[in-house]
């Protein structure tokens, strides 16, 4: 187990230094120098070269690419132009934000995908298959940012019961305890259902082809021939085989959620990382855009370390093959 | 359970046959079908231009002359969803077919070479995969400013590495099969082999690979053109339309002017959607994931 | 318990697959039945319909796509009548089955000791160190090397003759009154099938379970039934005792899969026989005696009628025209 962490761990690094390399190049890319939008412009030029030279600016690019790694990898991920703060800062304040959608989010789209899912495999061309099955596909097709125009359209502008943007009611920000706990639940609903709904469809297609797959296993017949109760055959034999699926689909889900949030939040004026990305965009405000591509680039990697390990400790033939090739 | 009857005829009417029992697939192929038609002959038929703009009937409700309604600038919005259609449409195919001519070429080189040749490769589509495809997408837009041309090279640039490895996984496990064995012991190249003998056989997963792929990035478009990174003025897709609604009032009284092109979009990612459900099942079962019982 | 007791009975037991309306017979009118203690053995080729006879037995055909008649009596009571809940107290508890392919048929994210232990919990309410005892005295019964270890290894670990012995075990935690065997060789290699047929015996021997035994391979079947069944695309072909089954075999078909039983021989290699054509599928089922078309003997009346099952001397039964006795 430990060297099968460890071998997954070297290979995470490896694709975070190849990532490193693509945002460090990108940087680079930019017109003009990095440092420009933090500095007055009545600061003479030859100061402004020196300090430059100071900084490493004109140091060949490997340099300057080891000097970047070395204080992304403390933490320091450069100045936002827009926001004259230092980056990490600036994301930090904006992911609790974010976690908390997100979170919202995967409990929905967890409960109806996999209930939903098991349901419509064990009751295979039924009315809540056929039904779920085209849902899932509408959900899969419709741009999120529409999805939510709709609701906002439906449910705050026409029957006026929800909120339709930001996190908290306007003129209430200083309210506290269980009002503010309210207002906030309440302006996350709407988000909450496009980001849910769409993730539900992914989980419910997922879990339903893999648990018709097990179903038709021959261990499946084993337990129902030893006389298990159906409850048991399908909730503890089938489910925890489709398990590692489940679990892929989440580690997608993870990190696509703190991304993918991005039109979704922008659309609800949601204050977390998304919308601070096109924010950023928007002010062109490159270190802060490259610092949160390098930030989830990492959450990636970390959520696929972690569903390569939950595999490891839910499918012991994992270990097993991974010695083979 | 084995079926003589369906031995006696070719795969390809078998497939047929299995196709056209999908109801979902074909709907969706009918639906696309006519999407197209529309997009292509619309203009033509609804009497008004792109950039027609009626003075007298700015932000019309429909009917009246305009069947959808009219936009800020009175230009018809039924004719400008035909037109928009076009851009996302073609969007959808120039990008999947760069995807397509990386991927290819990328996956059938990993598989045949191997060794370092093929580490490399594959270690760059782990990378470009764990970039948040979207935000990664943004950013270079960001950068590259929006255009029709940049639109299809960002999302072909990152698009590519699922193709590859499709392509790369088919050819490791067909080119020890014994026919390409007897190709190359004729004499034929490398690439003779993989474009003659290897991939025709991969052909299924292309397929079903191209066609969801030409909704994804229809959908994409609309995201980007939607935030104004995608399609830029004066060219216009279903995409640009919806970013009329940005402005609240817009949202709030003209649904006209971005129901319709929000629902074009829905109605045609569904459709590729479905027919590429309905393809996978007939041309690339694993993908699919439905078998057993 | 009584002698000669028959425990066990199949009732012109119908099994059809396919679409309601369009659904094609595999099973067409089995008869079989055991006495308490006994071996039957069903033979035939694969697709004959010797598994299908016996998963309905088990309740386990899939319930979407298939549609069942006739009876299966078991101990006094019709298996083809009992509700699905109380189908499951009999499953695994009176009635157990063990499976061809071992490799496939154990859950491969459970330990081996998970999986049996589940089922003891179930059907005896065994719980803790009592449950833990009974498994691994299961696992030495089947003769597992190291039953300690083994409880706690997950299936990966095991060979494939190690796993149809847990299989096995598994089958008979709960002492059934009826052990059904469904091929449970044949995916082995050859070593490892002669130690499981040796397992088979001994524990008929020793716990004189009632056993169905499943086999294609004549010579397996001649080894432990007591009875044998010879099955044919769905029907009861020959039935007789193992001794006359052997010595008299009368149907045409017995004969081929003797003939080709005996070619298995080395020394015979280049004289190895097989029985010409392939068995015809459900939907192009002949409309007389099935075997007719790949039948040496077979004449006018084998292409026009099925022939009916008849007893030609004492506990001998033969579905054929050709065989001598009829009128």
């Amino acid at each position: 187990m430990g060297k099968y962490i460890g071998k997954r761990l070297l290979q995470a690094v490896i694709i975070l230094l190849g990532v490193s390399v693509i945002v460090f190049a990108l940087v680079n890319f930019i017109p003009g120098d990095p440092y420009s939008g933090m500095y007055s412009p009545d600061i003479p030029t030859e100061e402004i070269e020196a300090k430059l030279d100071e900084l490493g600016a004109n140091d060949p690019i490997p340099i300057q690419y080891v000097k970047w790694l070395g204080r992304a990898l403390t933490g320091d991920l450069g100045y936002s132009i827009w926001y004259k703060e230092p980056v990490i800062s600036v994301i930090l304040g904006r992911l609790g934000n974010t976690a908390l959608l997100a979170c919202s989010s995967i409990l929905v789209s967890t409960l109806l995908g996999i209930t939903v899912g098991i349901y419509s495999a064990r009751h295979r061309k039924g009315l809540v298959d056929n039904v779920s099955t085209v849902m899932a596909f509408t959900a899969l097709s419709i741009p999120s940012f529409f999805f939510g125009m709709i609701l906002i359209k439906i449910f705050g502008v026409d029957l006026q019961i929800l909120p339709i943007s930001g996190m908290v009611t306007v003129g209430k920000e200083s309210i506290t305890g269980a009002a503010r706990a309210l207002d906030i639940a309440r302006h996350m609903v709407l988000p909450t259902v496009v980001l849910g709904l769409m993730n539900a469809a992914t989980m419910l297609r997922y879990t339903r082809s893999s648990m018709v797959d097990i179903q038709g296993m021959d261990f499946i017949r084993t337990a129902r021939a030893k006389g298990l109760p159906e409850r048991k055959v399908i909730y503890k034999h089938a489910l925890k085989n489709a398990l590692s699926q489940i679990i892929t689909v989440l580690s997608l889900q993870i990190p696509g959620l703190l991304s993918g949030s991005l039109l979704t939040e922008t659309v609800f004026l949601w204050p977390g990382v998304g919308r601070l990305n096109f924010e950023a965009v928007n002010h062109r405000d490159y270190p802060l855009i490259m610092g949160i591509v390098l930030i989830l680039a990492s959450f990636t990697l970390i959520a696929n370390l972690i569903a390569d390990i939950s595999y490891a400790a839910i499918d012991p033939r994992v270990l097993q093959n991974d010695g083979k090739g | 359970m084995e079926r003589n009857v369906e031995k006696l005829k070719t795969p390809f009417q078998g497939n047929l046959k299995k196709f056209m029992t999908n109801k979902l697939a074909v709907t969706g192929l009918v639906v696309l079908v006519a999407l197209l038609l529309f997009a292509i002959v619309g203009p033509y038929v609804t009497g008004y231009d792109e950039e027609t703009i009626d003075m007298m009937n700015m932000l019309a409700k429909p009917g009246n002359g305009h069947t959808l309604g009219t936009d800020e600038l009175g230009r018809d919005i039924l004719t400008r969803l035909a037109y928009g259609g076009r851009v996302s449409i073609s969007v959808g195919i120039f990008a999947t077919l760069m995807e397509l001519l990386i991927g290819v070429l990328l996956g059938s080189i990993a598989g045949l070479y191997g060794g370092i040749v093929e580490s490399v490769i594959m270690r760059i589509t782990d990378i470009i995969m764990c970039f948040p495809f979207f935000v990664i997408a943004l950013s270079i837009a960001a950068i590259t400013g929006p255009s029709f041309r940049n639109l299809i090279f960002i999302i072909g640039i990152l698009g590519w590495p699922s193709v590859c490895r499709i392509v790369r996984s088919k050819v490791l496990y067909l080119k020890n099969m014994e026919y390409v064995e007897a190709a190359r012991s004729l004499g034929l190249g490398q690439m003779e082999i993989i474009f003659r003998h290897i991939l025709p056989n991969a052909m299924g997963p292309i397929i079903v690979f191209t066609t969801l792929s030409v909704a994804k990035v229809v959908l994409m478009e609309a995201s980007l053109s939607f935030l104004g990174l995608g399609i830029a003025r004066p060219q216009s897709s279903w995409g640009t339309m919806l970013s009329a609604a940005q402005n609240m009032q817009i949202l709030k009284d003209c649904w006209w002017m971005w129901v319709p092109a929000g629902m074009l979009v829905l109605l045609t990612v569904l459709s590729i959607n479905f027919l590429g459900d309905g393809l996978a099942e007939v041309l690339d079962p694993k993908s699919r994931g439905t078998g057993g019982v | 318990m009584a002698e000669h007791e028959i425990f066990f009975e199949i009732k012109d037991l119908v099994v059809k697959f396919g679409r309601p309306g369009r659904a094609f017979p595999v099973v067409k009118g089995v008869n079989l039945s055991l006495e308490r203690g006994k071996v039957l053995g069903l033979v035939g080729e694969s697709g004959c319909g010797k598994s299908v006879t016996m998963l309905s037995s088990m309740g386990l055909l899939p319930q979407n796509n298939c549609e069942v008649s006739g009876s299966i009596l078991f101990d006094g009571q019709d298996l083809m009548k009992v509700a699905p809940k109380d189908f499951q107290k009999i499953r695994g508890k009176r009635i157990s089955m063990v499976f061809q392919e071992p490799m496939t048929s154990l859950n491969p994210v459970f330990t081996i000791g998970n999986q049996l232990e589940e089922m003891l919990a179930q059907h005896e309410g065994l719980k803790g160190k009592a449950n833990k005892d009974k498994c691994l005295e299961l696992l030495s019964l089947v003769s597992i090397p190291d039953p300690e270890s083994v409880y706690d290894y997950y299936p990966f670990k095991l060979s494939g003759g190690m796993r149809q012995r847990v299989m096995i075990a598994m089958a008979l935690a709960c002492d059934p009154e009826l052990l059904i065997a469904d091929e449970p060789t044949t995916a082995l290699d050859v070593t490892t099938q002669a130690q499981i047929i040796e397992l088979f015996k001994d524990l008929q021997h020793k716990l004189h379970t009632s056993i169905v035994f499943i086999s294609h391979d004549l010579g397996v079947i001649g080894e432990i039934s007591d009875h044998i069944a010879v099955l044919y695309a769905g029907y009861v072909m020959e039935e007789c005792g193992v001794k006359t089954l052997f010595q008299n075999p009368l149907h045409p078909y017995t004969f081929g899969l003797m003939s080709s039983r005996m070619g298995r021989t080395l020394k015979n290699k280049d004289k190895l026989y097989s029985i010409p054509g392939i068995v015809p599928s459900a939907e192009n089922m002949p409309a007389g005696c099935p075997f007719a078309p790949r039948c040496a003997r077979a004449g006018e009346r084998c292409a026009n009628a099925v022939p009916p099952l008849r007893e030609v001397e004492p506990g001998h039964k033969v579905r054929c025209w050709e065989v001598a006795g009829h009128e």
